[in-house]
């Protein structure tokens, strides 16, 4: 089992300004859930960069060499056709399905690395912290193995309400959930 | 976010950037000179030039304006804090339009081959089969009526448009900015269309006999790449030298690189697109655009893809090199300086080739750039950068009546 704090506000404002301080004190938060985009939020809670670019990169990279390395296999290696007298490697012609399989392995790839990291499936085994994040809260959540005793977690509760928190609660899971940082790297 | 409130700041224009701007001027100038003296015998050559540098210039002009109307179309927030550098860059082409008509009227016998005696006369030596059956197009009287439409109208709308976002900071009120709503959607349609069409009169009836659906997008895009270049450096400038734009972040400076970056590929595309159709489908008539370019000016060819695409593409695809600003300056540079190469190759290969210049009993295809093409490029380049800063420094930099100033200053990606 594994155990996180939940605190609940009903604004943006108010926990952007709860992250900037609580991150200023040195409490260690363990992710930030929101309805939409926040701005400003990352940057508030010191996450890395993504590494989701270089992914797309990678597989774009893939894409290309695929495209290119099988049109090459199949009508210069294999198969060589005199196609209006252009050599049997005319790469230009060969660009556009470059170019679309370049696309398409790079955004497939991304989308999957992303669902895979986050633990997102159709399969998967979704625990949300609360259901209200999706529509009309705004959640700091800490993980609670951070806060072990009693009365670091009743600090932690106290520090919360003098934030401007709606309400706090204890959310047991049975998968360990992914912190800021893990989901973006 | 009532405690943002905006405030008008004013740029000088003196000092180094004007200084820099007359010395651009009277050395491309001096070297002009030079390049003309000595090619006195190769009239095109000097009018074809002329025809590339003026319209290079009025044409990042043009596009920067094209710029503020689609993102005002657009309900575009984010930009109206670097909206007024656009502005000016708009109104740079009170000087260049008329210049730009100058070169037309009295360049365009030795520019266009359509428009040499005889050749569209069936007794004379030089006619033309092709080019007689396209003269109902490409003739003085219709070149010039549209021509005349086509400035007048880009010029209108431009005038309009900044006089527009100057009354503004006045009165205060959504009378203006709805006004300018209407405004910017003339100029989209009017912009849009005629910038393709009016391409087909200026460039690519250089080479009369060749003809591409692609052109005018190619040309479009093009020019607003320059153009955006061109705002990002001086937003640049503005901020780290002269510690202006105090609103203006690294976000706004991502989103202009975010442009840079963008439309080369979206012009990459095109000039491949026009390429590689042309190459595949093999037809004389059609390949004949890329074989004088090929044989006679392939460096150049070469080297207008490695600096249009593969630069601006392997330099600012990540998003911390579209806030850097070494990388970013040395790009936008390069991107201007290619797209100037880029019109170069459009209508210097065409002109040169039709005016059959013989030296030694060789028949002379490529000139190189010299100092003709480089004076006049940093003349223009001076001359533009002297109007557009100049223009700069009449109005605030922040306009601070748009509804959506605000919304620019926390601008966040």
């Amino acid at each position: 089992m594994h155990r996180y704090l939940v605190g609940l506000f009903d604004d943006e404002e108010p926990l952007l300004a709860a992250v900037r301080s609580l991150k200023k004190e040195g409490v260690k938060i363990h992710d930030a859930v929101t309805p939409f985009p926040v701005h400003g939020l990352e940057h508030a809670l010191g996450c890395k960069e993504t590494k989701l670019h270089t992914v797309g990169f990678l597989f774009g990279a893939f894409g290309t060499t695929l495209a290119l390395s099988v049109m090459t296999l199949a009508s210069v290696v294999d198969w060589p056709n005199n196609f209006g007298g252009k050599p049997a490697f005319a790469l230009p012609s060969f660009i556009p399905i470059t170019f679309e399989l370049t696309v398409l392995c790079a955004s497939i790839g991304m989308v999957v690395t992303f669902y895979l990291r986050n633990g997102f499936s159709v399969f998967a085994d979704t625990e949300v912290y609360d259901e209200r994040l999706t529509s009309d809260r705004f959640g700091v959540i800490f993980n609670l193995a951070d806060f072990e005793s009693e009365s670091d977690q009743e600090m932690l509760v106290s520090k919360l309400r003098a934030l401007g928190v709606v309400e706090t609660k204890i959310r047991e899971t049975r998968n360990y959930k992914p912190n800021y940082d893990e989901q973006a790297s | 976010m009532g405690h943002l409130k905006p405030e008008v700041e004013r740029y000088e224009f003196g000092g180094t950037a004007k200084t820099a701007s007359l010395i651009l001027m009277g050395l491309g100038g001096i070297l002009a000179v030079v390049g003309v003296i000595f090619n006195l015998e190769f009239m095109t050559r000097i009018w074809v030039s002329l025809l590339h540098n003026s319209f290079f210039f009025i044409a990042i002009g043009f596009a920067a304006m094209f710029f503020v109307a689609s993102q005002t179309v657009g309900y575009n927030g984010w930009f109206v804090l670097v909206r007024r550098i656009q502005e000016a860059m708009g109104t740079s082409v009170l000087v260049g339009v008329p210049i730009f008509a100058i070169v037309l009227l009295l360049g365009y016998h030795n520019i266009y081959e359509w428009a040499h005696d005889g050749i569209t006369d069936p007794n004379a030596a030089n006619y033309d089969a092709l080019i007689d059956h396209k003269s109902w197009f490409l003739n003085p009287t219709i070149f010039f009526a549209f021509s005349a439409v086509y400035l007048v109208l880009w010029w209108v709308c431009t005038y309009l448009l900044r006089k527009n976002s100057a009354d503004h900071d006045e009165n205060p009120g959504l009378g203006l900015y709805v006004q300018s709503k209407k405004l910017s959607m003339v100029f989209l349609v009017v912009f849009g269309v005629s910038s393709s069409t009016a391409l087909w009169h200026w460039f690519m009836s250089i080479d009369p006999h060749w003809f591409s659906t692609l052109y005018g997008w190619y040309c479009f895009v093009s020019m607003f790449v320059a153009s955006m270049a061109t705002s990002t450096l001086i937003a640049i400038y503005l901020k780290d030298s002269q510690g202006l734009l105090k609103w203006v972040t690294d976000e706004h400076i991502h989103d202009l690189g975010k442009y840079v970056f963008a439309f080369s590929v979206a012009w990459a595309y095109l000039w491949f697109s026009q390429f590689m159709l042309i190459w595949y489908s093999h037809i004389p008539e059609e390949t004949m655009y890329f074989r004088d370019r090929f044989d006679n000016y392939s460096i150049l060819f070469i080297t207008n893809f490695v600096i249009n695409f593969l630069t601006p593409f392997f330099v600012l695809i990540t998003a911390g090199a579209k806030r850097n600003r070494v990388a970013l300056i040395f790009t936008c540079c390069m991107v201007i300086f290619g797209h100037w190469l880029d019109y170069y190759l459009m209508a210097t290969p065409g002109a040169i080739k039709h005016s059959h210049y013989v030296v030694e009993g060789q028949q002379i295809f490529n000139f190189g750039i010299g100092p003709l093409e480089i004076g006049l490029g940093l003349f223009f380049a001076g001359l533009f950068m002297f109007v557009t800063l100049q223009r700069l420094s009449k109005l605030s930099l922040v306009p601070v009546n748009h509804p959506f100033v605000k919304e620019s200053m926390v601008h966040h990606v």
